[in-house]
């Protein structure tokens, strides 16, 4: 037989399978995947660089933009790091508030991958489910916070807006629904003979290399790794109620997929006892104010939808931080797919390399460049060629 | 990376992980921060260890010594990594490697200093695996430290064509 030549598939940096830009670069045998060389640096804004020139209150509006989907969890360990740094003791309120609208961000933040998931394996219906069921996620936090996505909720200290009583049954109301929705869609999708088929034993990280490359979050606990920051740190309210983390041994897409899923069941039982617990507690009292900025270091972790968020902030008792390092979990978890793609077929690879939920926007944030080279298009053009673009595609006029 | 894999298993044999409850026993216990405190001394002594809170360790230690206690955190501790900062500082370059022991929410930051003038370390890639790999490759091009016996010096998110010198995290620049 003749030996098989290796041959190079690029992947990116845009690809119709992919939401953000991003290159990987996969070698094959055949069919059979030999190698990942993954480049990053098509999303980079330089938040880090940003940050050290905004004021304290500033940051976490700021952070918010970093990520479209898990928008919440970056101020969330941002306002972390901060109190962690200035030594603020959060009121209690507040701190069931940050679970309420974390926990709404991780149910849509999932559900968006569930539906991205089903839709890269060809099966379309579970995409519009999910989307479909991600929207009175999103309407509730519409109705919290005033916005369906950057709620711009959090600030060192509390939050800025409560709760109200009149609130609560509403909002209940939304969530009793959800569920049934959720243990519907739960159910269909895990249960789905041919979903079985397609994901089951593909991409596995084994927990030997997750541990190595340090994976975490869903990733991690798909891998058979006991890890949630909300149980190990505890912070905001997560150590006040009853739940439950997801662990599962396989490492493969399905149980990346089942992580995912059932986690978001734990996520309505957060919120619902978050939402009782509120009843019982002065209203109003939802800010401890941070009267002088931080002069020392903090870090604060929060554990995102795709795992453990750390912002580190470094004060010297000015306004602005002297260094400020975001390490979203995708750093961390896109990296270990060099393992998780290796032997498996090309078909398989697509769906192997979301299995992390990927979230390039998070993990090219770092220190700024000025481009000091020329502008290649403008607004207008860019425009143009879309437009000329659907021409071609025998639309448009 | 072998070691560490054994001291997860251990652990769970222990009870210190509980799948499905999480929260490790031990996870509030002032004696399991004790014993780890007194481990980390005895395995490392030259450096300071300041526990700022009770879940944020800071260890200042030796820059040449970074791959002898990295190597105790990661697989002596069993800790998992989460990332390293590296900061452009009036004293020199700080790197702070920020280890996390899981069970308890302990977050170990190891930190070591190296002079403007001969920005070198020893590269955490060759003993402790691929992990490190980016973050390494991150401070180099925009620091412009010099990780020894880091094989893959590409760009991680500056453009391919970035000039030579280009570190846009350092004090010096802009």
């Amino acid at each position: 037989m003749a030996e098989l030549k290796r041959r190079v598939i690029p992947i990116g940096p845009f690809h119709p399978l992919q939401e953000e830009a991003e290159y990987f670069k996969l070698t094959v045998e055949g069919e059979k995947v030999v190698g990942l060389d993954i480049q990053l640096g098509y999303m980079h804004r330089g938040h880090e660089k940003i940050c050290e020139n905004k004021t304290y209150d500033q940051i976490p509006f700021v952070v918010e933009r970093i990520c479209g989907i898990c928008s919440t969890s970056h101020p969330f360990a941002a306002v972390l790091a901060m109190e962690d740094a200035a030594g603020i003791e959060v009121p209690r309120r507040a701190s069931y508030i940050r679970s309420i609208i974390g926990e709404l961000e991780r149910i849509h933040s999932h559900l968006l991958w569930v539906g991205l998931a089903g839709h890269f394996l060809g099966y379309n219906t579970v995409w519009m489910w999910a989307w479909k069921y991600r929207e009175p996620v999103l309407e509730m936090c519409e109705m919290i916070t005033g916005n369906r996505n950057h709620y711009a909720m959090f600030k060192p200290g509390g939050v800025r807006r409560d709760i109200e009583p009149a609130m609560i049954p509403p909002l209940m109301q939304v969530l009793d629904e959800l569920d049934k929705k959720l243990w519907m869609l739960t159910k269909a999708v895990l249960d789905d003979p041919v979903f079985h088929k397609r994901v089951e034993g593909v991409g596995i990280l084994t927990k030997e290399k997750a541990i190595e490359y340090s994976a975490e979050g869903p990733t991690g606990r798909a891998s058979g790794i006991v890890i949630d920051v909300r149980k190990d740190d505890p912070h905001a309210a997560y150590d006040w109620i009853e739940w439950e983390e997801i662990v599962f041994p396989e490492g493969d897409v399905f149980a990346k997929a089942k992580v995912r899923l059932l986690e978001c069941l734990e996520s309505t039982k957060i919120i619902r006892q978050c939402l009782g617990k509120l009843k019982g507690l002065p209203e109003g009292d939802i800010d401890a104010k941070m009267e002088h900025p931080p002069d020392g270091e903090g870090i604060g972790r929060y554990e995102a939808p795709r795992g453990e968020v750390i912002h580190y902030v470094k004060g010297n008792g000015s306004m602005y931080p002297e260094r400020y390092k975001i390490r979203a979990p995708s750093f961390m978890n896109i990296k270990s797919n060099e393992v998780a793609v290796l032997g498996g077929s090309v078909a398989d690879a697509a769906i192997t390399l979301a299995a992390v939920d990927p979230c390039y926007c998070c993990t090219e944030r770092i220190a700024a460049f000025d481009t000091r080279g020329k502008f290649l298009y403008t607004w207008d053009d860019m425009v143009k060629l879309s437009q000329e673009k659907t021409v071609r595609m025998g639309g448009g006029s | 990376m072998a070691d560490n894999v054994k001291i997860h298993q251990n652990l769970e044999k222990d009870g210190a992980y509980v799948p499905g409850k999480g929260v490790s026993p031990n996870r509030d216990s002032d004696a399991e921060f004790k014993k780890i405190e007194k481990r980390c001394l005895a395995f490392y002594s030259k450096g300071e260890l300041n526990k700022l809170r009770k879940r944020r360790w800071y260890w200042e230690i030796e820059a040449e010594d970074v791959v002898g206690v990295a190597d105790f955190c990661f697989n002596a501790l069993g800790c998992r990594f989460s990332i390293a900062t590296g900061a452009d500082t009036p004293r020199g370059f700080t790197i702070l490697y920020h280890f996390s022991l899981d069970y308890i929410g302990l977050m170990i930051n190891v930190r070591v200093t190296i002079p403007h003038d001969d920005p070198q370390v020893d590269s955490l890639t060759v003993l402790l695996g691929r992990g490190f790999e980016w973050i390494e490759r991150e401070m180099h091009e925009m620091l412009g430290i010099e990780f020894r016996g880091l094989d893959d010096t590409r760009h991680l998110l500056l453009p391919d064509d970035s000039p030579e010198g280009y570190h846009p995290y350092r004090r010096s620049f802009g």
